[in-house]
């Protein structure tokens, strides 16, 4: 499975309407344009989150992580790659890998001084025995928007059934 | 034989439905491909430039308006038109201000400030160097 994110446009880089400005200045404006749509963020309502995280996608870097507690999306404007790839190599033992890469140019109105960028992935091995699932992962970030961190789980379930 | 008839005049109308839904699917994307306006005249140069060797300095083009701002000091919206290798750009101020004049004039240093005529000798989907004279401006796509 292979995904492409890109949310660079955003109806393009600015929006102007005459009718936002006294004159002099709204007799001068020649043309209505309407953009810079700044996903995710509100001019009011400060932003579209969930306690911090983004709403239904991991690609678009969380408020939470703004380490000085703004609390907008400073990186609205990516784009981004998805890879999954999952099989079995026997009977019993199966596999799943994920990564994403990912590159950022902040907002329209406040372009970030370097493009953010990182790439994650996940290495994940199952091993069933009857209704026993034993099963292992590491993951791990590189990059300037989570840092570099890396982790692993193990996993020991038992599918049954109750009724 | 009448349910056998029936059953293939049912297939027939839903295989005359189903290809006038197709058709209309694929009239309606193509219509509203057409009837994009997103850019308008802006053309290639739509989209925001940042100025090379700086990280606050940044011009943009949409539709037949341009907005150069600098993160560092304020931002003034302007109407544009590009011909060929012409550019011209009359910027207005909202509420008259010196810092919006000296925005364009100093730190740009575009000039005059509702009169700047400029030549644009390289644009591509990544660059874009404008010129008057002696004077060059170098922007990429950011």
């Amino acid at each position: 499975m292979v995904e492409f994110l890109q949310t660079t446009n955003q109806s393009g880089p600015l929006h102007c309407d005459s009718g936002d400005y006294p004159e002099p200045a709204r007799s001068q404006i020649s043309d209505f344009v309407t953009g810079e749509d700044n996903y995710y963020n509100h001019m009011f309502y400060n932003c579209y989150a969930h306690y911090g995280m983004t709403p239904g996608n991991p690609l678009i870097t969380s408020p939470i992580y703004n380490k000085d507690g703004f609390a907008k999306f400073r990186d609205n404007r990516v784009k981004a790659w998805h890879v999954g790839l999952s099989g079995e190599i026997t009977d019993r033992l199966s596999y799943l890998v994920k990564g994403s890469y990912r590159e950022g140019w902040g907002t329209y109105a406040i372009p970030l001084a370097s493009k953010h960028h990182s790439f994650d992935a996940m290495f994940q091995a199952n091993y069933s025995q009857g209704p026993w699932l034993f099963s292992t992962a590491y993951a791990f970030d590189k990059g300037n928007i989570y840092g570099d961190c890396s982790t692993f789980n193990f996993k020991i379930s038992y599918h049954g059934k109750i009724l | 034989m009448a349910t056998v008839l029936r059953l293939t005049l049912k297939s027939v109308i839903m295989a005359k439905y189903f290809r006038t839904l197709t058709t209309s699917c694929w009239l309606l994307a193509v219509g509203m491909f057409f009837s994009c306006q997103e850019g308008r005249e802006a053309g290639d140069l739509l989209g925001q430039w940042r100025m090379t060797g700086s990280d606050t300095k940044y011009i943009s083009f949409s539709g037949s308006i341009t907005w150069i701002k600098n993160l560092n000091e304020t931002e003034v919206y302007g109407n544009f038109q590009h011909q060929g290798d012409s550019l011209f750009i009359q910027c207005f101020s909202k509420k008259g201000e010196a810092t919006d004049t000296i925005l364009i004039e100093n730190t740009f240093g575009f000039g005059p400030f509702t009169n700047i005529r400029l030549k644009i000798d390289k644009l591509d989907d990544e660059n874009l160097i404008l010129s008057k004279g002696n004077q060059r401006w170098s922007f990429y796509k950011y």
